[in-house]
């Protein structure tokens, strides 16, 4: 039995226990709100939706989640949780550097397993694996970009989401940090244990197949 | 064989080489570090047909290399001439020189390196090679300011509108280079020497 394999049922236990706590949670800020406070109550349902989906995805097996990016997915949204319902967000302006980096690295790993399940099944594809690293940063960069300018735009739809310049700069700084991170250590995982292995360790042959000649017809029509 | 006028391409492309130098050291003596970088980037791109193949006929096509030399070219005359204004100088040069060389990294990476690209993937990665680009530069010139006392990001809009740009050239310059691969192969993009063992 792998070390992983010894943790896998107390660590479930403790991630499906955060859904209610979340839940809970929300509810009573938006009571204690007066009702008025409508965007915590979405946020955490959201919140506890977006907590349920990889260990649903990996107990009815359709997506092997790696417990790494689990315990990441969990990690970015309960910091964004705790920015959000305590203000953490207003009182240190760091905090939300901590949520971008933490935010980047999920982001990036999820690239990466999207990546090697393209080369791995999409015929028409193929992409080395000493490149995936760069990929992935460019693609978590683009990603970053796109957030920036969805703010920027915010702000003249009357929702400041941008603040002054150097929030916007280092915004990008620690996303291209996180990414970079995430990108070199699964690329060194990879590398570890041979790309066919972690491939077949997601074990989503049958899903992947059909995805890919969807795909792959979707490609011929265009 | 034969030979034909486009299988002398290749000099014309060493005399682009050869501007591409120029343009660096003029760059080094502007202390402009963008066109240091950007022209080292674009000589790799440039060299590393012949390097690899032991082969100085061997060259990347002589309009990709004209692409990307054209903001050199921009950034040499505005540099040399001061008083020349072309549209708005050595900004609109460091964004073509961005776009550039995305577009014939998107094709070095395709061709020397392995990487096979569906259309999807490959305009989506066109988009995010320049707007990642992009990105770089318009920090590069944030930080530029903060240690050398320069002023070229002073506001939060001028970033966003440089990278806004960036990404939106990144859309467009996609749809222009799937066109073109579509017309002309990869070989014919970086090779002359396939396109003359095609035609034998």
């Amino acid at each position: 039995m792998s070390r992983w394999e010894n943790w896998e049922k107390p660590l479930a236990f403790l991630m499906w226990s955060v859904l209610p706590i979340v839940t809970i949670f929300s509810i009573f800020a938006y009571l204690d709100q007066g009702g008025h406070y409508n965007r915590v109550i979405l946020i955490g349902s959201l919140g506890s939706i977006a907590f349920a989906i990889p260990l649903l995805l990996r107990f009815t097996e359709r997506l092997i989640v790696p417990w790494a990016l689990i315990v990441m997915i969990y990690a970015s949204l309960i910091n964004h949780l705790i920015g959000d319902f305590l203000m953490f967000y207003t009182i240190y302006p760091w905090f939300d550097k901590v949520s971008h980096t933490l935010s980047s690295i999920t982001v990036a790993i999820i690239v990466f397993m999207f990546l090697i399940m393209v080369d791995h099944y999409i015929r028409s594809v193929s992409i080395p694996v000493k490149l995936m690293p760069y990929l992935v940063v460019t693609t978590v960069c683009l990603l970053g970009v796109i957030w920036e300018i969805f703010e920027w735009f915010a702000g003249y739809m009357g929702v400041e989401m941008q603040f002054y310049l150097e929030d916007t700069v280092y915004d990008l700084v620690t996303n291209f940090i996180g990414a970079s991170f995430a990108a070199y250590v699964s690329y060194r995982y990879v590398l570890q244990r041979g790309l066919e292995h972690v491939v077949l360790s997601l074990e989503v042959d049958d899903f992947m197949e059909r995805i890919a000649n969807g795909w792959e017809r979707m490609m011929g029509a265009l | 064989m034969k030979r034909r006028p486009e299988d002398y391409a290749w000099i014309f492309t060493w005399i682009l080489v050869g501007f591409l130098f120029f343009s660096i050291l003029l760059a080094v003596s502007e202390y402009r570090v963008f066109f240091v970088l950007m022209g080292a980037f674009a000589l790799y791109l440039t060299l590393y047909p012949p390097i690899k193949y032991r082969d100085p006929s061997i060259m990347p096509a002589f309009e990709l290399v004209a692409l990307l030399t054209i903001p050199f070219i921009i950034f040499a005359i505005v540099t040399i001439l001061p008083t020349t204004d072309i549209l708005t100088g050595v900004r609109v040069s460091e964004m073509l020189a961005i776009f550039a060389v995305s577009l014939v990294m998107m094709v070095h990476l395709q061709r020397y390196h392995g990487l096979v690209l569906d259309r999807i993937l490959l305009v989506f990665f066109m988009i995010a090679f320049t707007s990642t680009l992009g990105m770089f530069h318009t920090l590069g010139l944030y930080f530029n300011d903060q240690l050398f006392g320069t002023s070229y990001v002073t506001s939060n809009h001028i970033l966003m509108t440089d990278m806004t740009l960036a990404t939106i050239g990144g859309v467009i310059l996609s749809f222009i280079l799937l066109a073109y691969m579509r017309r002309q192969s990869l070989f014919h993009l970086t090779l002359p020497e396939y396109q003359r063992r095609d035609g034998e």
